[in-house]
């Protein structure tokens, strides 16, 4: 039995409403109760915050494609690498940290766990090697289905229950937690070097839409009962004028019933909507689609999204979304890391820099915050920067700053040299909010 | 005055010579896939030498001697291939040029026929290079 | 009665051929025979059960002569020198576990060892180019299911990698590829007319070393640019030629092995290759893939990479930082310029296979290795210990030439009282932890 005391700490539980009181944490074996014997060892929590570990929903942390980003980026290491006192192993990296590194910062900012976003079949094994050498917090990962072929036959002749029965066993071969739809058949398409933007284009020889897989992915997710929804990366991301793609994407779960024993309600987790909530028609008429986007996502309760904060830093950008990265690289010229994986998906890397003296990045950063403000219900909105695409996961203080706080916010708006077009992009200069999603915060 | 020729070297993989690998660095396979220089015919008639006829071999770091042979690979007059081992890197030159790879392919050698000089084994070629054998 | 063991994992080369099936002996001790394997494969397994394996630790006597000794007594004397040696070379890895290297590392972190593995004098340039300028590639999947032309650079898998045309690049057919060889058009690149080029539809014999001059002209050629006469040998409309048909492709793939990698130019010959297929994924779409040779060489990079973020040439000997600079922390450099004050090598041979110069220089260090068998390394080390070969006496995991993770087989049991390479390295790392305790050696 070991027992111990959380002491003098200010503790904060959003679903019991406590909001920073000064409390004691009793802990026996694990599990928090009403008292411990006077033996119990004493944590001194003084001038700390005490909290449940935060959830990290959607990172790129563990995987083939993020350790490609890795060593084919030795310049990140310059940036941020040491070894402190009191830790083991040496860390390295900033945009795409060591797998030592990624488990350190994670504790250091009060998370415990990490959902690695985007897992192909295939390649499962190495998420599982570096997951298990990431030290101190839990991760899981999500297999990818959306441009996989079986699935893709599958849903062409309508059979849920053989699409179900699949992913079921895909589940359990790779020790998988949900269903990751990643470009539904763009990335297929990519195999040939094309893509699909809209949802309605063809893939190419299986004669399916991205509509129809989305809409089948999620009636075999309903069917199985899985304790996830299926979590959707939509097509044409980071166009102008995709924010239309998001909301017909997003209008096919209306009438979808979420079915399971977990209490949930939501069918389709939206990620990174930042990037996918644009308004315009090229780079220079650009404008911010959150507020068109986030009205339909408060009316629809089985919706959940996360945001993909632009943090204004030198990233690394990495998905599933072939073809996208693919694009980046002929937008930026910076070096271009791409791999197909046969019958499953593709995954393209290409470092980034968000200059804040670019007009449609610093917009990117304002979409962002908008996202989260304009969310109604925080248990539906998480804070993501869909780590390291939009930004490293180790800027999250800096994002909950600029939510919570109107004053820090427009300091940084204010600053960026093309302030007047973000400003008139964007309506993030009108807004008083602080973020609903982190109203329990004091 | 004994015959010398100049040639370009490059060392490579060959099936012989991993089935020699594998069946162990003391077999008689490795040696026989390994202690050999692919030479084109031409160069061997300039050499004067006859096929499967000893030849010493130098290059800018030292010297060998192996066995001339002719290719099944064929190869253009002027290059030669010694199958990777310890008998080829007795002549690879070290230098990197900053990349950690030496200069396994294109170096140049002198060649000449030594026809009564014998081949060390394996073992015994990385031993007597490093000064490891007792005379 | 013998039995047969199938779906098992060949542990020699990049192409980790997964379908081999080996006949076992009632008892667990005797391989009796393998189907499906390559000459070479086959060869690893066979020699697994020849007579006169060393199954003990062996110590080199004043006298040249090898005394065998405990396994304690080598694992003392190891954890000696690596606590002692302010630089040690921790070289090899290739043929071992990812599951080992994990630990190894674990130890280099501990003593401020350098990590290095086989890329360094084989794919280190092809590395080097993609932490320059990126590669587009894909699984051997994707070319068996999708590719129909291919082309084979300074590589030649007929000798290195025997079985990946039959089973991916040549003449396999895929889902989008049913005519099989018919279907695809094979070129093969290359200073020799080697047997590879033999299988190819069209062979493009250059000259030694202008490998760069003519990836370059392709992608000139590419653009429609002009062109001199001829380039490394190969008249220029023959390259206008091939640039035209590559365009063509529906799915291309080029393989590239040792003979861009070692030739003069080393890292800019794959630099301008990757070049040239991001230039054709412009037209149609076009990958590259290094032609990774020795087994686990991949793994290890992998494992280096999401541990140190570099994957291969990995210096800890700064203790709070790891650092990675070609011709620097690379093996053959470090013992060229005497760097190193002691060496480990595992699971590799390098005195076959590096330069005469670095062998000569680590011989005169104390040193230990790693190896099943008896090589060219093990008779110029202080020590060697003999361990269990993986992938055939003991599983692990181990990685593709692209990446792709596969988890292998053990068959047979070792011979009695031989360590796993894992048990070896966790027992080395328990006696390094006594030492720094005690305040070092």
């Amino acid at each position: 039995m070991s027992e111990y005391i959380i002491k003098n700490g200010r503790v904060f539980d959003p679903v019991q409403g406590i909001k920073g009181d000064k409390k004691d944490i009793f802990v026996r074996d694990d599990k928090i109760v009403d008292s411990v014997g006077s033996g119990a060892k004493i944590i001194d929590a003084r001038d700390k915050t005490v909290m449940a570990g935060a959830i990290e929903v959607h990172a790129h942390v563990a995987g083939p494609k993020v350790n490609a980003g890795r060593w084919y980026r030795p310049e990140d290491k310059h940036f941020d690498s040491h070894k402190t006192a009191g830790i083991t192993r040496i860390e390295g990296g900033k945009s795409i940290p060591t797998v030592f590194k990624t488990g350190y910062e994670y504790a250091r900012m009060g998370f415990t766990f990490a959902m690695e976003a985007a897992m192909p079949p295939l390649y499962a094994r190495h998420v599982h090697e570096e997951i298990h050498d990431t030290p101190i917090i839990d991760e899981a990962a999500l297999p990818v289905f959306g441009n996989n072929w079986f699935i893709l036959e599958y849903l062409k002749n309508q059979e849920i229950e053989n699409t179900a029965a699949y992913i079921a066993w895909i589940l359990n071969q790779t020790k998988g937690y949900g269903v990751k739809v990643v470009n539904p058949g763009g990335t297929e398409a990519w195999a040939w070097g094309l893509n699909c933007l809209s949802i309605h284009d063809p893939v190419p020889y299986f004669d399916i839409t991205p509509a129809e897989i989305i809409t089948g992915l999620m009636a075999a997710n309903e069917y199985l009962g899985l304790p996830h929804s299926m979590h959707l990366h939509q097509n044409n991301l980071g166009n102008p004028g995709n924010y239309t793609t998001t909301l017909e994407s997003l209008k096919l779960a209306e009438g979808v019933k979420a079915k399971n024993n977990f209490g949930r309600e939501q069918v389709l987790h939206s990620t990174h909507l930042q990037f996918h909530s644009y308004k315009g028609t090229n780079w220079g008429d650009f404008e911010s689609g959150a507020k068109e986007v986030m009205d339909y996502v408060n009316r629809q309760k089985n919706l959940t999204i996360d945001t993909g904060n632009v943090t204004l830093d030198e990233t690394t950008t990495m998905t599933a979304d072939g073809p996208f990265e693919h694009h980046l690289h002929g937008l930026n010229h910076l070096k271009w890391f791409n791999v197909d994986v046969e019958l499953e998906t593709a995954a393209g890397v290409v470092p980034f820099i968000y200059d804040p003296n670019n007009a449609v990045f610093a917009s990117q950063w304002a979409v962002g915050l908008e996202i989260a403000l304009y969310a109604n219900d925080p248990m539906r909105c998480f804070i993501t920067t869909d780590h390291p695409n939009a930004g490293p996961f180790t800027r999250y203080p800096r994002v909950y700053s600029w939510l919570m706080s109107k004053k820090v916010r427009d300091e940084r708006l204010n600053t960026f040299k093309k302030a007047d077009k973000v400003i008139s992009a964007t309506t993030l200069a009108n807004s008083t909010a602080r973020s609903r999603s982190m109203s329990w915060q004091p | 005055m004994t015959n010398k020729i100049t040639l370009n070297m490059i060392t490579c993989r060959t099936i012989q010579q991993g089935v020699g690998m594998e069946a162990g660095k003391t077999s008689q396979k490795y040696f026989d896939a390994c202690t050999i220089m692919h030479m084109h015919p031409d160069d061997m008639k300039k050499l004067g030498v006859w096929k499967n006829t000893n030849v010493r071999v130098t290059s800018s770091v030292g010297s060998v001697i192996v066995k001339a042979v002719e290719t099944r690979e064929d190869l253009v007059p002027g290059l030669a291939h010694i199958p990777m081992g310890p008998w080829a890197n007795r002549i690879v030159p070290g230098y990197t040029f900053s990349t950690g790879e030496p200069c396994f392919k294109g170096f140049p050698v002198d060649v000449e026929i030594a026809a009564n000089e014998r081949i060390m084994g394996a073992i015994e070629v990385i031993q007597d290079a490093c000064g490891l054998i007792r005379k | 009665m013998p039995k047969e063991v199938t779906d098992v994992i060949c542990p020699f080369c990049g192409t980790l051929c997964d379908d081999l099936i080996v006949t076992v002996s009632d008892d667990n001790k005797t391989i009796l025979g393998v189907k499906n394997a390559c000459a070479i494969g086959a060869e690893k397994f066979n020699h697994q059960r020849m007579p006169g394996r060393v199954k003990r630790p062996r110590m080199r006597q004043a006298d040249g002569s090898y005394k065998e000794i405990t396994y304690d007594e080598a694992i003392d004397w190891t954890a000696k020198m690596l606590v002692k040696s302010r630089k040690t070379l921790m070289y090899g890895w290739a043929s071992t576990s990812c599951q080992a290297m994990s630990i190894g590392h674990d130890i280099a972190e501990k003593v401020g060892a350098i990590v290095d593995n086989c890329a360094t004098v084989c794919h280190g340039s092809s590395l080097i180019a993609i932490e320059d300028v990126g590669v587009p590639s894909c699984t051997l999947g994707e070319v068996k299911n999708r590719a129909d032309r291919v082309i084979f650079w300074g590589c030649n898998p007929a000798h290195a990698h025997p079985r990946h045309m039959s089973r991916y690049s040549i003449f396999p057919r895929g889902f989008f590829t049913v005519k099989g060889h018919k279907g695809r058009k094979i070129y093969c690149v290359d200073c020799r007319y080697t047997d590879t080029a033999k299988c190819a539809d069209e062979f493009i014999q250059i000259q030694q070393g202008f490998d760069y001059e003519l990836l370059d002209a392709l992608r000139t050629a590419a653009r429609g640019e002009a062109l001199p006469d001829t380039v490394g040998g190969v008249p220029k409309e023959k390259i206008y030629e091939i640039a035209e048909d590559l365009k063509n492709a529906r799915f291309g793939v080029i393989f590239f092995g040792m003979g861009l990698t070692h030739t003069m130019g080393r890292n800019h010959n794959i630099d301008i290759a990757i070049n040239l297929t991001r230039d054709l994924n412009d037209y149609t779409k076009f990958a590259i893939m290094a032609m990774r040779g020795h087994w686990n060489v991949t793994g290890s990079g992998q494992v280096l990479g999401w541990q140190y973020g570099f994957p291969y040439a990995v210096d800890l000997s700064r203790r709070d930082q790891a650092r990675h600079q070609t011709g620097e922390t690379t093996s053959v450099d470090l013992l060229n310029r005497n760097e190193v004050e002691a060496c480990f090598y595992i699971a590799t041979d390098p005195g076959a296979h590096f330069p005469v110069n670095a062998m000569i220089s680590s011989s005169r260090k104390p040193t230990v290795t790693v190896d099943p068998h008896i090589n060219c390394t093990t008779e110029i080390s202080d020590i060697h210990i003999p361990v269990a070969l993986v992938g055939v006496e003991v599983g692990g995991c181990a990685y593709r030439m692209d990446n792709v993770p596969i988890e292998t087989r053990k068959v047979v049991d070792p011979p009695e009282g031989v360590l796993t390479d894992e048990e070896l390295l966790t027992k080395i790392n328990q006696r390094v932890d006594e030492l720094l305790a005690q305040g070092g050696a």
